[in-house]
């Protein structure tokens, strides 16, 4: 594996809400490196799009970053996305690092085309010629396999289905050439046919254009097909990080483990499926010491009192578990 | 096999849809779907969204009429009901929805969401106060959950109180339409054992709609495949995932990312182009024969029946005519 585009340290997001502070983002650490496909998995609520809004600063009213630090590397020069003036952060937001967000028509103006959409975000970064921009929009569009891009460039988003919105919405970050693509739950709108379309289509930008994705879902399976490394969120926190045949075939932390086995494989013959007991911790006050304790089958006294320390097991394979302290590196 | 519980025949539902002043287009979300499905099984519906399997599972119970076709209910023709039988059909069939947050008045109490059918058709359940106890206990819930109110449960435990409404009419054919599809996966994995755990208890028949296969393969004995309004394969469960027939089927069986990564990047991927017709405007002939990569020059004029394979298949191909 080549060296890291993104170090994301300690990074916490808190929400100031009538009801009290929720803690969204508490304490995570990642990174993102040259051409792979990160993927960051949990369920509803963890935390998983608020991280990846955080690392350019998409975090509305009443959020605030609170602490940590994103490191983006331009060139060789490290840059903290979180400390940058805003203008500064213009320029990379839509250009360096996109975005393809869970609803493609909300992420859409109704009231322009299509391609005029395209064609703004190339002038918002690049000096073209406004009928240079034009035909880059469309050969954009063509390359996110839209039929008849001429014709689709001039349509408004809602002459255009869903699956062909995720697509326009897909050219329009790419365009640009970004190193970094974050797409969050990019495939949860759209049917299982286009979804493989849609897997084809960033697999294949990938590879082409050398891109880091960040893949943010729910979907186990959209894990497995895409993802080169895996992080594992809970209640705001990162519990655990390896490859992804690791976190599919060794997972470690008790909540990675019964992750897997409560998503049916339709290609076994099940009995019965095994569930994690409980629901998800209120994010305003969550349980003390390890935030999985209340739902773990292997919990103990000290995972009551105090949170678990990041334990790497083994290289670039990271365990928030009090199981392992110990037999870390 | 046993004598079918419930037999649906070239059924219909159209919707009617203004187009300027006079001229009316239909949305044909289910267009002449004809099976059968047998005393104690667990008939599975899986589709893309907007194929009409909603609309399926609500049609066969007749809570919105069919356009056209029949459903017989234990040989009788449901259609011809008179009032007693048709309040009698109401009581033995009952429906789990997609969305339990809606799906619960918020203003009744958790005993009152219950009792209301039993209530309303006069069946006898001793004390009221025990048989609601016994249901909640049944679903995984408490007696103190008794007078609370919808919007102090969770997504999953709403699911558990939706399917405790249902058996509380002791029903013989039970819909479940999507009831998953809006939990958590961690959540997902106990109601879904308990409604199999469920089905074995009290023998109920049931029709399970999912757009998830996995799902629909974990819960059902039987499977049919929809694509814009009409079944295009029926199969054993099993046998439909070691081996699809319909070229749509096969598409979508191996779209789906399965769990594990070595397995799916390893399998062969059959990926169709373009996207579902508009159900306003379907194509002439074969509905699929637009994406299908065997398409010949009868699809395009001809729409395929629904044909036997085998006692275990049904397909609505002309490859195998």
């Amino acid at each position: 594996m080549s060296d890291p585009i993104l170090k994301v340290e300690d990074l916490r997001v808190y929400f100031y809400t009538y009801a009290g502070v929720v803690k969204a983002v508490d304490g995570v650490s990642f990174e993102v490196y040259n051409k792979e496909v990160f993927g960051l998995i949990g369920e509803t609520g963890c935390g998983k799009t608020v991280t990846s809004r955080a690392i350019t600063r998409l975090i509305p009213d009443p959020g605030r970053i609170e602490s940590g630090r994103a490191l983006f590397r331009i060139n060789s020069r490290w840059v903290d996305l979180l400390k940058l003036p805003e203008d500064e952060l213009r320029k990379i937001r839509g250009s360096m690092i996109t975005y393809v967000f869970q609803d493609p028509t909300s992420a859409l103006d109704p009231l322009y085309t299509a391609g005029y959409q395209i064609v703004e975000t190339i002038l918002a970064h690049n000096k073209t010629h406004p009928r240079e921009a034009w035909s880059k929009a469309i050969e954009t569009l063509r390359r996110v396999l839209i039929p008849e891009p001429e014709i689709r460039a001039r349509s408004y988003p809602h002459e255009l289905s869903g699956g062909m919105k995720q697509r326009v919405v897909a050219g329009a970050s790419i365009v640009n050439e970004p190193r970094l693509l974050v797409a969050d739950e990019p495939t949860t709108n759209v049917d299982v046919t286009i979804q493989a379309q849609m897997i084809e289509l960033l697999s294949q930008l990938k590879n082409l254009k050398g891109m880091s994705i960040i893949l943010v879902t729910h979907n186990m399976g959209l894990i497995a097909e895409m993802a080169d490394r895996v992080a594992v969120m809970y209640a705001g926190k990162i519990v655990e990080i390896a490859d992804v045949n690791t976190i599919f075939e060794e997972p470690l932390h008790p909540y990675t483990q019964g992750l897997i086995n409560c998503v049916p494989d339709p290609t076994k013959e099940l009995k019965e499926l095994y569930p994690i007991a409980g629901t998800v911790p209120d994010l305003i006050n969550p349980p003390s010491g390890c935030r999985f304790w209340p739902r773990c089958s292997r919990a103990m006294d000290i995972c009551k009192r105090e949170a678990p320390p990041g334990i790497n097991v083994s290289e670039g394979h990271r365990v928030e578990c009090w199981l392992y302290a110990g037999s870390g590196l | 096999m046993s004598e079918p519980l419930l037999s649906i025949r070239n059924l219909k539902k159209y919707f009617p849809v203004r187009r300027f002043l006079l001229a009316k287009d239909y949305v044909k979300a289910v267009d002449g779907v004809s099976f059968d499905i047998y005393e104690g099984e667990m008939f599975g519906v899986v589709g893309e969204s907007g194929c009409g399997k909603t609309t399926l599972g609500r049609t066969v119970l007749l809570l919105t009429p069919p356009t056209a076709g029949e459903i017989y209910y234990r040989g009788e023709d449901v259609l011809k009901y008179d009032n007693k039988k048709m309040i009698e059909f109401r009581r033995k069939t009952q429906i789990v929805f997609q969305d339990p947050y809606s799906s619960l008045d918020p203003r009744q109490t958790i005993f009152d969401v219950i009792i209301e059918g039993p209530r309303y058709h006069g069946i006898d359940v001793g004390d009221p106060e025990e048989f609601v106890i016994s249901l909640l206990r049944k679903v995984g819930l408490e007696e103190y959950h008794l007078y609370r109110y919808p919007h102090e449960f969770s997504g999953g435990q709403k699911q558990r109180i939706a399917i405790a409404r249902a058996l509380a009419m002791n029903p013989e054919f039970v819909v479940f339409d999507e009831p998953t599809s809006a939990l958590d996966v961690s959540v997902q994995a106990s109601i879904l054992n308990m409604i199999k755990q469920l089905q074995k208890e009290l023998g109920l028949t049931g029709m399970f709609i999912s757009h998830d296969l996995a799902v629909v393969k974990f819960m059902s004995q039987r499977i049919g495949v929809m694509y814009v309004g009409k079944i295009v394969e029926i199969g054993d469960s099993d046998e439909l995932f070691k081996e699809q027939l319909h070229p749509y089927t096969r598409a979508l069986f191996s779209s789906i990312p399965i769990p594990n990564p070595q397995k799916t990047r390893l399998r062969k991927k059959i990926i169709i182009r373009g996207e579902p017709p508009s159900p306003i405007h379907l194509p002439k002939g074969c509905r699929f024969y637009p994406r299908c990569p065997y398409a010949m020059p009868i699809c395009k004029v001809e729409e395929p029946d629904l044909i036997e394979i085998n006692a275990n298949r049904h397909v609505a191909c002309w490859l195998y005519r």
